[in-house]
């Protein structure tokens, strides 16, 4: 079949058993990330297993083969915003986005994470699929579930690179807040922090 | 992107952070996006379809 062919990893186990689904997944290679390249190796089969975070991947044809050429995964989040850190004015203008729940006195706002998101390097393959591209299969996944379940925001985290924010921003992302790297993730992720960004899905 | 952000909250406790996300919701709510056209058709595959795109019979 010609185009790109989504595969959820959870169905691709089902379907081919574990063992053959590592065996596609231990070619992926990804330079620019390394922790995208080790959760694809390393996290993802568990955490679909544990459904914690659902991974997508994504097919596309190379040379009369359907190789992998990207994949993301996404993870069910939402955000807690205690009471005492809006003013009067800003309960006011967050209510247009969220509910306030007295008994914990907090607003939540369901967020989908986008946690990963990568192109196969290995044999030239991210060049089958462009980064909006990714992008836009991810983020159209995300409104497919909100559909179902509600909500209007996605959100993720990425390194502090201004190439990177540059991508998001012009794929309607906005800067919301940071995230300081645990010791343990510094190895993966250059700097010390993440950028958080949002969208607001129509 | 980072494993551990799939395991992590986001708990917004101070004022600086609140006002920073709801100015953040509302900038995005207004924001234009560039518009992405597929350059290819794209679709979901399912139970024994999947074993057809991947080969394995």
């Amino acid at each position: 079949m010609q185009g790109f062919s989504i595969i959820n990893l959870k169905s691709m186990i089902e379907q081919i058993g574990e063992p053959e689904t590592k065996e596609r997944l231990s070619n992926f290679s990804c330079p620019l990330n390394k922790d995208v390249e080790y959760f694809i190796k390393h996290k993802a089969i568990e955490f679909a297993k544990q459904s914690i975070a659902v991974t997508y991947l994504v097919f596309a044809q190379y040379k009369n083969e359907n190789v992998i050429a990207a994949y993301f995964t996404l993870a069910s989040k939402f955000i807690a915003i205690y009471r005492q850190s809006l003013s009067a004015k800003m309960r006011k203008r967050i209510a247009r986005f969220c509910q306030y729940d007295p008994a914990i006195k907090r607003y939540t706002l369901p967020a989908p994470l986008i946690a990963q998101l990568g192109k196969n390097y290995y044999g030239g393959y991210n060049k089958l699929i462009t980064g909006d591209e990714l992008l836009k299969i991810a983020c159209d996944k995300v409104v497919e579930s909100q559909r179902i379940v509600g909500g209007k925001i996605v959100y993720l985290e990425c390194e502090d690179k201004q190439k990177l924010i540059d991508f998001y921003s012009s794929n309607g992302f906005v800067i919301f807040g940071k995230r300081t790297l645990d010791r343990d993730e510094t190895d993966l992720n250059e700097g010390q922090y993440l950028v958080q960004m949002l969208k607001y899905l129509e | 992107m980072a494993t551990k952000s799939i395991l992590k909250n986001i708990d917004i406790k101070e004022k600086a952070l609140g006002r920073s996300l709801v100015s953040a919701l509302e900038n995005a709510k207004d924001k234009d996006s560039k518009e992405v056209i597929l350059s290819k058709a794209c679709r979901e595959v399912h139970g024994e379809d999947i074993k057809k795109i991947l080969g394995v019979k």
